[in-house]
């Protein structure tokens, strides 16, 4: 407790050090958990906008489509799949999709389409599809033959609400699916390549367009934690295992973006050493040349019996005194900016597209890592750090110490 | 010649104390080596993308009907084609180009149905454009004149359950009757490039066979541009690029063709900018703090030099000279860090493995590149920061007085 | 020694406080002083008596609280900091108790920083510095570093540069302290011969009883002010 205080006054008394010492593990703190929070934040955005708008977190194949989509490779009794999952506490929401490629035509105008057989209820409570329209209205389940196409694709066919969209295809029995449909409705979804080619048909419509009765390609499912996303569809594979059914967290079927986001992270990790690294360097010269000004002081505790392990605490408390206020002043601050950030961002100079999402700003989060890891990594490592020179100071023999400067 | 003096006490004073130099320039040394080197590694990869983008399938520009871009409607077709490709033969800062045809379709096996784009492209001139000769794995790229030969990806293949010589019917709209065309090809090749898009949404035919399947012959809808100086393309104002955007025409570069690419590496510079100045604030603190420590330790002595009437202005300016020292050291063991690294990495190269960022999958190694500009410009400009911030203790040191300095040492 | 010479110290109701961790210290209470050229002055008193003081404050090493100093005829208590600086260059020598020397530079190149700051010809300059290095005999040692050298030889160096630049006044401030009393004795001995020869003025703040046998004049402080001042044979 003494060499506590000790250490304390100590570090009090030489006011300009301590503050440049302090500095430097605080500036150290902030850039870590600055950096930290806003990758964080960017990605969590971006993911969360991917799944809860469109993808969905977790989503229910048949066994190998991820990898192979098929017309033909699908989920059968969907609404039995759909009812184990309502029974499930954590699932928001699900929805069925069906999907088959085709060429779509109004009047002479003639591109390829992407057809997409949703149940529009579902869909809004899954991914708000209610939220991306933009003209006209949503699909019925109770009208049929009607269809609401993406925006980019109906300025490729010229076309407006009221015209008639022909649709040809291939159905599941090998022959050729073939049907008009009225459009009343436009929709954005953010993804511009999906908008340039969807067509979105209710899934009657697409069950009988492509003889798929009972069957969908794919169901998304929207949950309450996305952090729970692994642990959830490793439950629910198990439980689905029974039917050949293959269930993927957002982390399998987006593996190109999740892939990329693993190698950013690592990138993270590598500017985390750089900066432990300076901030080590900054921390060992100030109290390497702390110890060695006060090499006569030491001496004279050495003189007056103090054991050399105890003036090595003593150096050693001093340097945790200043870690642990710059952790602490550095906990507030690194709070506060990423807490500022996660609100208004940091404006990109052009907005940027990435996943087929626009994004203008870069946005921190407040997450309990962006905290912890700089503080942990900068407190020990200055700790650390300063084992080398608290030595030194334990080895001092009075004698010399006392007859030096 | 008074100031000679002083070099020479500021050089032989940051040596006099060797630990202490060797390791405030280490931390000045490792800073400016994280940024020669990400510098080094955000060219490499934009080279790398570029490169890729440019080389594999766009070509450093292309002409295209006005609005084709953005609609892919199979009537905008280049007008005046024969022209277009006459001056572009006779332009000397076109290298190569190659005629396509696009156009979005159905493709089917008796397996599955897919989505397409077809691409007619001449076999002759495409190669100089393009990679899909020099990605082929299976089967081989339009030999003889076979116009039924189609070119698929493997995924595609996967996907379709074909193999070589297997059947597929191919269906698009014919231009400007919307009609439906269809026609069944054989698989003739199977390319493989690790780019999704290429991999599974395209399609390979002869031009004529595309051109009559959509009712186009004699018509291009893209001119691919190989250059010989391909910096052009940056430029999109160039008069390149000016010169064949008429008659309805447009004439790009890659940057307008693939923006994003072009935003992410701005994005990025800006990005490493603000990173490196955030680095030196950490760093300059451990610098002042070298700075001041070297300066207590030598009170008495500052006094002296006072004393025998060095002025308070030399006073400074010998501590600022100091740091003009220790950054001198610093920088030379940073590039020297720097360039150790470099050199072994951009021998061996980093392995992004298919990554896709912004539109393109990094496919090769990424070869970090080292440019004069990291070596020169970001040593100086460390070299004049670390002096700057070493103005606190210049200052501090000429407002002594002697008496005072020689005071303070006890 | 007439009354026509321009006196080279005038001290006139100097005093000086500072501050030694925040605690004021009334160092000099008030002294009137006069030095003229030629004399070999010692100043003596306890510690604390004032003297390291008030040998600082007629160099212009430090500025007073109260009071005016003249060096030379010219006011110091009125110069700026870039004036003294270079008074000091002009007119006077320093030899410290210990540490005199920049540790990085050669006994030459320690001797010649005077002449540097003054602008002086090379040539003018190496032909200075040997002579005076052989005037107190170390002509051998001009390349050394002062590390390698003794306590005595380093106080050499130190007379060496002091008066090389052939300033007004040589200030030492107990330059015997840390020597033994043979090297000491001999070190006095040389100031002395160069002050009968070349006339140069020599002030010694003290407690050594061998610079007090030597001094033709001996002035007491106590106190912070001056207790008594004879003269001497």
């Amino acid at each position: 407790m003494l060499t506590f205080k000790v250490a304390l006054r100590n570090v009090f008394r030489q006011k300009r050090r301590t503050l440049l010492t302090v500095l430097t593990m605080l500036g150290g703190f902030c850039l870590a958990s600055i950096s930290l929070g806003m990758s964080d934040g960017t990605y969590n955005r971006i993911i969360d906008m991917f799944t809860r708008n469109q993808l969905g977190h977790i989503q229910i194949h048949g066994q190998g489509y991820l990898d192979r989509p098929s017309l033909y490779n699908t989920v059968t009794d969907f609404e039995v799949v759909g009812e184990s999952l309502d029974s499930i506490p954590q699932v928001i929401a699900w929805a069925p999709r069906v999907f088959a490629a085709g060429l779509g035509s109004v009047g002479e105008k003639t591109t390829a389409v992407r057809l997409i057989g949703v149940d529009p209820e579902r869909e809004t409570a899954t991914t708000r599809l209610d939220k991306k329209l933009v003209e006209g209205r949503l699909l019925d389940s109770r009208q049929p033959y009607t269809t609401v196409l993406g925006k980019g694709l109906a300025e490729v066919l010229k076309a407006g609400l009221g015209d008639t969209l022909v649709v040809v295809s291939q159905g599941a029995d090998g022959s050729i699916a073939n049907d008009a449909y009225e459009i009343i409705g436009l929709l954005e979804t953010g993804d511009a390549i999906n908008d340039q080619s969807a067509v979105y048909l209710s899934l009657e419509d697409a069950h009988d367009l492509l003889v798929l009765y009972g069957r969908v390609h794919e169901i998304a499912v929207v949950i309450e934690d996305i952090d729970e996303v692994v642990e959830l569809s490793g439950q629910m594979n198990s439980t689905l295992a029974a039917r050949d059914l293959d269930v993927a967290p957002w982390q399998e079927f987006a593996a190109t973006f999740y892939t990329a986001m693993q190698a950013d992270r690592k990138g993270n990790w590598i500017m985390l050493g750089i900066i432990v690294t300076i901030v080590s360097v900054g921390v060992l010269n100030t109290v390497l040349m702390t110890v060695l000004e006060r090499t006569r002081e030491y001496g004279v505790l050495r003189a007056i019996g103090v054991r050399p392990f105890q003036v090595m605490r003593l150096v050693v408390y001093e340097v945790g005194v200043m870690a642990t206020m710059a952790m602490i002043i550095g906990g507030l601050l690194g709070s506060g900016i990423n807490y500022w950030l996660s609100f208004y961002g940091i404006p990109f100079p052009e907005p940027m597209t990435y996943g087929g999402i626009e994004f203008t700003h870069y946005h921190a989060e407040l997450t309990p890592g962006s905290i912890f890891i700089p503080a942990i990594t900068v407190f020990l490592s200055a700790m650390l750090v300063s084992l080398f020179p608290a030595a030194k100071a334990a080895k001092i023999s009075p004698a010399k110490a006392m007859r030096s400067n | 010649m008074g100031v000679m003096i002083f070099v020479k006490l500021a050089w032989r004073n940051i040596l006099r104390n060797k630990r202490r130099t060797l390791i405030a320039g280490t931390a000045i040394g490792i800073g400016l080596a994280a940024m020669i080197y990400m510098d080094a590694i955000m060219i490499g990869m934009e080279n790398n993308m570029v490169a890729t983008a440019t080389s594999t399938f766009l070509g450093d520009g292309q002409i295209g009907r006005e609005g084709f871009r953005k609609t892919f409607e199979a009537e905008l077709t280049i007008n005046n084609v024969d022209e277009v490709v006459k001056d572009l033969a006779k332009e000397p800062l076109v290298d190569k180009f190659t005629k396509r045809v696009l156009g979005l379709g159905m493709i089917s096996s008796p397996a599955n149905v897919s989505g397409v784009s077809v691409i007619g492209i001449d076999p002759a001139t495409e190669p100089d454009l393009s990679k899909v000769d020099e990605a082929m794995i299976m089967g081989s790229y339009f030999e003889g004149d076979d116009s039924r030969q189609i070119l698929i990806g493997r995924k595609l293949a996967e996907l379709l359950e074909v193999e070589l010589g297997d059947r597929i019917v191919v269906t698009v709209a014919e231009a400007h009757t919307g009609d439906l065309s269809q026609e069944m090809f054989r698989v003739s090749g199977i390319y493989y490039f690790n780019v999704a898009e290429m991999d599974q949404r395209m399609a390979f035919v002869r031009l004529d066979k595309a051109q009559a399947m959509m009712g186009l012959t004699g018509q291009a809808h893209q001119i691919a541009l190989k250059l010989h100086d391909n910096s052009i393309a940056r430029v999109p104002g160039h008069d390149l690029w000016m010169r064949y955007s008429v008659n309805g025409n447009e004439a790009v570069g890659w940057t307008t063709l693939l923006p994003q690419l072009d935003k992410i590496f701005n994005l990025s510079k800006f990005g490493i900018l603000i990173l490196g100045v955030l680095l030196f604030a950490i760093v300059s603190l451990g610098i002042i703090n070298t700075l001041f420590m070297s300066l207590y330790e030598r009170m008495f002595e500052f006094g002296v030099i006072r004393a025998l009437g060095t002025t308070p202005f030399a006073m400074g300016r010998l501590v600022i000279f100091e740091a003009g020292v220790l950054g001198l050291i610093s920088q030379i063991m940073g590039c020297l860090l720097a360039a150790v690294t470099l050199a072994i990495l951009s021998y061996v190269g980093i392995d992004y493995g298919g990554i896709e960022f912004a539109g393109v999958t990094i496919v090769d190694r990424l070869y970090p590149e080292w440019q004069v500009h990291q070596f020169v410009i970001y040593p100086a400009a460390v070299l004049l920061f670390t002096m700057v911030i070493a103005l606190y203790p210049a200052i501090y040191a000429a407002k002594l007085t002697p008496a005072r300095a020689m005071r303070k040492s006890f | 020694m007439s009354e026509s010479k321009t006196p080279v110290i005038v001290a006139q109701g100097v005093t000086k406080t500072y501050e030694d961790n925040g605690v004021p210290v009334e160092a000099v209470k008030g002294i009137d002083l006069t030095i003229m050229p030629g004399e070999f002055t010692a100043i003596v008193g306890p510690s604390g008596s004032g003297k390291t003081t008030f040998l600082n404050i007629i160099s212009g090493l430090d500025t007073v609280t109260g009071g005016r100093v003249s060096l030379d005829g010219k006011p110091l208590s009125e110069m700026t900091g870039r004036e003294l600086s270079d008074f000091r260059r002009d007119s006077i020598g320093f030899i410290f108790q210990a540490y005199n020397l920049i540790p990085v530079l050669s006994v030459e190149e320690n001797v010649e920083y005077v002449m540097l700051l003054q602008g002086i010809a090379k040539s003018v300059r190496r032909d200075r510095v040997k002579e005076i290095l052989a005037r107190v005999g170390l002509a051998d040692y001009a390349h050394r570093l002062p590390t390698k050298l003794s306590g005595g030889q380093q106080q050499r160096v130190a007379v060496a540069r002091a008066m090389v630049a052939q300033p007004s006044l040589v200030l030492a401030d107990e330059p015997t302290a840390n020597l033994d009393s043979k090297t000491g004795g001999e070190l006095l001995d040389m100031m002395r011969d160069l002050n009968r020869t070349t006339g140069m003025t020599f002030v010694f703040s003290t407690h050594d009883e061998m610079i007090m046998e030597r001094a033709t004049r001996l002035i007491t402080l106590r106190d912070g002010k001056v207790a008594s001042d004879e003269a001497r044979a």
